[in-house]
């Protein structure tokens, strides 16, 4: 009961929209970080595949859209 | 006439790596004596679409900012920002990928072509003596004014056909590949 007590406070204080922007932000967010990891394994394939003489420039964006994935759902979780 | 191997030993790289001559490069299964002569993507113009979208998007947030500002919360629009240009930055590296990987490869054995898309990959080959026919196609303004185009290598029988598209100096290339096919069946 406390917590349906709690739940309808957190309504009536207007919370609801902050709540779902926080629910959204760290749905996409999630989202987003599992297709950056998708990325990042797909490059390490693919050079695999072919040798392109990029200097590990493809892995290194691949592994700071991820880090930056992170940073984004750290930001949803605990800042939004 | 186009040229095939004036420079045999000359390393080129054009167009952003759009066609390379002895490139150095390896890939996966080659043979041991294999020389890879030729690798060949899209021609950069044709990538302009996604470059223009991706320097839109950047900007795109800081029109919409000037209309949020006040009426949404700061956080709120700081994440909305950084979430946009973060994927607006993976759309652009997704695309880059797929340049820099849709690659087709002339070795001095065969010819390959390299696919790919999300998640999916695809590697056709052919070898050089299996070649019946090559033939390239410029159609359009842009890719007669630019020189580039399609190229099409039939392979005999039930073999799956390489296709080459919208790659730099297409006449060139079916000359090169002409040449493979001829040498393999000079040299069995």
């Amino acid at each position: 009961m406390e917590i349906i007590d709690n739940l309808f406070n957190f309504i009536q204080q207007g919370n609801l929209f902050t709540f779902f922007v926080k629910v959204f932000g760290i749905a996409l967010g999630g989202i987003y970080l599992f297709f950056t990891l998708i990325m990042m394994q797909q490059v390490i394939t693919l050079k695999k595949v072919v040798g392109v003489h990029d200097k590990g420039f493809l892995l290194l964006f691949a592994q700071i859209q991820f880090l930056v994935a992170i940073a984004i759902l750290l930001y949803a979780v605990v800042i939004l | 006439m186009p040229e095939v191997f004036s420079d045999t030993d000359k390393q080129s790289h054009d167009l952003f790596h759009s066609y390379c001559r002895f490139p150095g490069i390896l890939f996966e299964g080659q043979h041991e004596h294999e020389i890879v002569l030729l690798t060949l993507r899209a021609h950069p113009l044709t990538q302009i679409i996604w470059i223009t979208l991706s320097f839109f998007g950047f900007v795109l947030p800081l029109i919409i900012d000037v209309f949020l500002i006040g009426r949404a919360s700061p956080s709120a629009i700081f994440f909305g920002n950084i979430f946009w240009w973060a994927l607006v930055s993976s759309f652009a590296f997704y695309n880059l990928i797929r340049w820099v990987f849709n690659v087709g490869i002339v070795t001095n054995e065969r010819v390959l072509d390299v696919d790919y898309v999300f998640i999916q990959k695809e590697v056709s080959e052919a070898a050089a003596f299996d070649i019946a026919d090559a033939d390239a196609k410029t159609t359009g303004f842009f890719q007669d004014l630019f020189n580039f185009g399609d190229v099409f290598i039939q392979t005999a029988g039930t073999k799956s056909n390489i296709e080459y598209l919208h790659v730099p100096h297409p006449n060139e290339v079916v000359a090169i590949v002409s040449k493979v096919s001829h040498d393999s069946h000079g040299n069995n």
